[in-house]
């Protein structure tokens, strides 16, 4: 923060802004290291050391590093790229820092064993752009992710950030800057697609003086994590986001509630408050302008039902998070009695571009109810697993295959699962349905916060039933007695039926079991608890009966319907499934084809996963 | 190891010689007690590691010295002698606490043997109690413990709203809540007991038990279940010995399953004190343990 002082005006920022562009070079080569969750995982903070000691070694101080937020492509992690080019390599280790820095940086050639080949085409991409996983996406709130360094916010300024905030304190009316928000039509990301503009407007109108914000972090859905990525990635547009908010509402108080497994955004986050406090983005009198505002960061402690709204409140109050009835709704009686205004990180991100660049731009985008652009976690049985940002009304054909370049070991697509335990799984027959919040409900799930697990083949759908049920009946608070008993009950036949127990009537029974949580529930999670078990009734009858009747798991995942058999056709005897067997089941001399003794065997897997001739094979059997 | 004692009680005088002349030789210390009350008093004044007991001594007396010198001293092996062995006797003397029955007329092994099976419990029953009785130590009775919560409190000025992250921030210097913190927190903060007690129970990232010197989160999120991530938890579970949500009893691990950690592209995931591998599969769990061992 050396070369920072205190913004004491609008002017202050643009002279900032223009100094540290002019100090850029735009042709300088700049090296940014992906430092998101995923690369972190494969040892990217290595790298990043590793490339400081060779720059330094060469005497090439000048040349920036950078460890940025996630660059979405966590399959192919560690991510490097290279400006101003923008060539991308992936899969980099520490044995490549030596060449990328002859070559790259100081010659300028791509190295291409580093380079992203296209697996259907064969194609070679040179940059981030090429790659077809980048190439259709269309990033607004990722636009900062992998460019800037979240932990500077000199580098947020120099690509702009704090625009936005100078435009609204600079020339706009709270009312305006509502107005604008309702007109791009953004609607709530964190789920149930709340009008953005509309909730701000009525927690305007609430006559109490005092009022808070509050940004939803508590991303519990399980295969959600575009959330955890803005705020590792871009903490600053958040920030300016709540602000800009905040002054549109009259809110003087904001909070930040991050979820407890995300220590990276935690820090991410308070060092970005830090700095907004210190040059007076934050705090009093936010750049001249007379608004006060502030924002603390409550940690989260683990609970998926503090993702509702009043359950989050109660959190941050310091109690547990257990929800109350709405009305009166949070814009009328909040945090300490008072109007709260929650949005989801994704939606407060939303905010700056919108107030740059303006409304119409943000509602040309999407579809006819749903605008701009949402973030996905495109994960499960995918090849290029990772976050996208793709524009509403994308198909989910184009994000599967064209995005994600096709489910696993090509095999056949099931269903993708969207909106986390409160969604559903649509069948493959559906792909082609385009994603948005009314697209998405017609087809019996939400959008949720933007989670897509794509099954295949190998995916039971009773299993999935079964575990959404299970994860919810753990996550229940308790409160009210259908979610609680409701929920249990389903979990207790959905077992029964994995088990190879169930009965005929089962089916019938989670019906009516399933309609009675979803009326009677107190609050989201248990009216939209039964929705795992209702879409895949609806589209997966056949796995629930075949399960129940033939006593057979078509998916070969229930352990009580499968057996594991070595087929001795294609047994090369090469011992690994020897060695990998916990219990010793397996046995024979080497280049035999191996026994496997059924009665040691715990059907745990391990020798399938390690086979490497499909030779073992999961069978499914008949039990009397 | 210190020379382990033994107090004999036997009546025939051959007998007894034959025993101080073996367990003396098998490297015991052997003590010899006259009568029934001195056997009692001997116990009270100088308890030895485990006592030898010949229940017929005059008068009848066996049965009763044998519930005295037990209950005088419960977790004391006594190993009751009998001329003539009965079933009847065996269980009566059972019932009075005694460690094992055994014949006169069966040899000095046997008694070796069970002397030696006696002795290993009480040796493991006393490790135990170590054991415990440090836990408490840690548990309750730590002043610095305590001065370290007090400190965290003092942070945010004992401010009640901020009672969750205190809570958090006790947590993760101690490992885990121990019942003297959440009663300290409570008096400190003027809050009741019950809501603190609530939170640390409503919230999953508390734990009230001692956490693992390793803690090892498996992922349980949709994309990790999908791809097998059950399958490792259960991997881990046969590795450890131990369900998901406990420790193992060296203390060393804990095995816990989480609800996604939002690395879904890397499924199936786990983490062991904050260090994520992804990927995984059955086969990599014991390489990886092994390097935490």
């Amino acid at each position: 923060m050396a070369t920072t002082t205190r913004l004491a005006s609008l002017a202050d920022l643009e002279a900032l802004r223009k100094r540290l562009v002019q100090a850029h070079d735009p042709k300088a080569v700049s090296i940014s290291i992906c430092a998101g969750t995923g690369c972190r995982a494969h040892g990217s903070m290595d790298l990043f050391d590793e490339f400081r000691r060779q720059l330094e070694e060469r005497g090439l101080e000048h040349v920036e590093l950078r460890a940025t937020g996630c660059h979405g492509f966590c399959e192919r992690g560690p991510l490097v790229v290279i400006f101003p080019k923008k060539i991308f390599y992936h899969g980099v280790e520490v044995r490549h820092v030596a060449e990328i820095i002859e070559k790259t940086v100081r010659q300028g050639e791509a190295i291409e064993s580093l380079l992203y080949k296209d697996p259907v085409t064969g194609e070679v991409c040179l940059l981030e752009d090429e790659v077809p996983f980048y190439a259709r996406q269309q990033r607004i709130v990722f636009r900062n992710n992998g460019k800037i360094d979240p932990t500077s916010i000199e580098d947020y300024i120099a690509v702009g950030g704090y625009g936005a905030l100078a435009k609204a304190l600079g020339g706009m009316k709270p009312a305006g800057i509502i107005g604008e928000i309702k007109k791009s039509g953004l609607r709530g990301r964190g789920g149930a697609g709340f009008p953005t503009g509309v909730k701000w407007e009525l927690c305007r109108k609430q006559p109490s003086e005092e009022k808070y914000i509050i940004c939803n972090g508590d991303e519990g859905d399980p295969g959600a994590f575009m959330d955890r990525s803005i705020m590792e990635g871009d903490p600053h547009a958040v920030l300016e986001g709540m602000t800009i908010g905040a002054f549109a509402i009259g809110a003087r108080k904001g909070f930040i509630y991050v979820r407890a497994e995300y220590p990276l955004a935690v820090s991410n986050l308070t060092c970005a408050l830090e700095q907004s406090r210190e040059v007076g983005l934050l705090g009093e009198n936010i750049l001249g302008s007379g608004f006060d505002f502030d924002v603390d960061i409550v940690r989260g402690a683990g609970a998926f039902v503090c993702g509702e709204e009043t359950a989050l409140m109660a959190s941050v109050e310091g109690r547990e998070g257990r929800p109350r009835p709405r009305p009166p709704f949070p814009v009328e009686c909040g945090l300490w009695g008072k109007p709260t205004n929650i949005n989801n990180v994704e939606t407060w991100a939303n905010v700056p571009p919108i107030i740059e660049k303006g409304s119409d731009w943000y509602a040309s985008l999407g579809t006819a109810k749903s605008k701009g652009t949402k973030v996905f976690s495109l994960v499960g049985k995918v090849k290029n697993t990772g976050l996208i940002e793709v524009q509403m009304g994308t198909t989910l054909r184009e994000i599967v295959y064209d995005i994600g370049g096709g489910v696993l070991k090509d095999k056949e697509l099931k269903a993708v699962q969207t909106g986390g335990p409160s969604g559903g799984c649509i069948p493959a027959h559906l792909i082609d349905v385009p994603v948005d919040f009314e697209e998405l409900a017609k087809a019996g799930s939400i959008m949720g916060s933007g989670g897509l697990i794509v099954m295949d083949e190998d995916t039971c759908m009773v299993d999935v039933a079964r575990y959404f049920v299970e994860f919810l009946e753990e996550e229940s608070c308790g409160k009210c007695t259908p979610c609680r008993e409701g929920v249990k009950r389903m979990r207790e036949i959905l077992t029964r039926i994995c088990g190879g127990e169930g009965r005929p009537g089962d089916i019938d029974l989670l019906e009516e079991l399933a309609i009675a949580v979803k009326e009677a529930s107190l609050c989201g999670l248990g009216s939209t608890a039964p929705n795992p078990v209702l879409t895949t009734l609806n589209y997966f009858r056949d796995e629930y009966e075949a399960h129940i009747f033939d006593k057979r798991c078509p998916a070969k995942v229930c352990k009580a319907l499968i057996v594991y058999r070595v087929v001795p056709e294609k047994c090369t005897g090469c011992q690994r499934c020897v060695r990998a067997c916990p219990v010793n089941a397996i046995s024979g001399p080497r280049s035999q084809p191996h026994n496997l003794d059924q009665s040691k065997c715990i059907k745990c897997g391990a020798c399938y996963e390690v086979c490497r001739f499909d030779a073992i094979a999961g069978d499914a059997i008949y039990v009397e | 190891m210190a020379v382990l004692s033994v107090l004999v009680l036997e009546t025939r005088k051959k007998h007894r010689d034959r025993l101080r002349g073996k367990l003396g030789a098998a490297g015991y210390e052997v003590r010899l007690a006259e009568s029934g009350p001195a056997l009692i008093s001997e116990v009270a004044a100088a308890r030895p590691h485990a006592v030898v007991l010949d229940i017929d001594l005059p008068g009848g007396d066996g049965l009763h010295v044998l519930k005295a010198v037990h209950d005088a001293a419960p977790d004391l092996p006594i190993i009751v002698e009998a001329g003539e062995p009965t079933v009847e006797e065996a269980v009566e003397v059972m019932r009075r606490g005694a460690f094992n029955y055994i014949s006169k007329r069966s040899p000095v092994e046997t008694l070796l043997h069970v002397l030696s099976q006696a002795l290993e419990r009480e040796r493991m029953e006393a490790e135990t109690k170590e054991k415990a009785r440090e836990h408490k130590i840690r548990t309750f009775d730590d002043p610095a413990s305590l001065a370290v919560v007090d400190r965290i409190l003092a942070r945010h000025h004992y401010s009640d709203s901020m009672l969750i992250s205190y809570m958090q921030d006790v947590q993760q210097e101690l490992r885990y809540l121990p019942q003297e913190a959440l009663r300290f927190i409570a008096r400190r903060l003027n809050v009741s007991l019950p809501r603190v007690y609530g939170i640390a129970t409503f919230y999953k990232s508390f734990s009230l038990k001692p956490r693992g010197k390793y803690v090892i989160q498996v992922c349980m999120g949709t994309a990790c279940h999908v791809r097998g991530g059950g399958r490792i938890l259960e991997s881990f579970e046969r590795e450890l010995g131990v369900p998901a949500g406990e420790t193992t009893y060296d203390e060393r691990f804990s095995l816990e399953s989480v609800r996604c950690v939002g690395c879904c592209g890397l499924a199936p995931v786990f983490i062991i004190n904050g260090k994520f591998y992804g990927n995984m599969t059955q086969e990599q769990v014991p390489r990886i343990l092994a390097k935490y061992e």
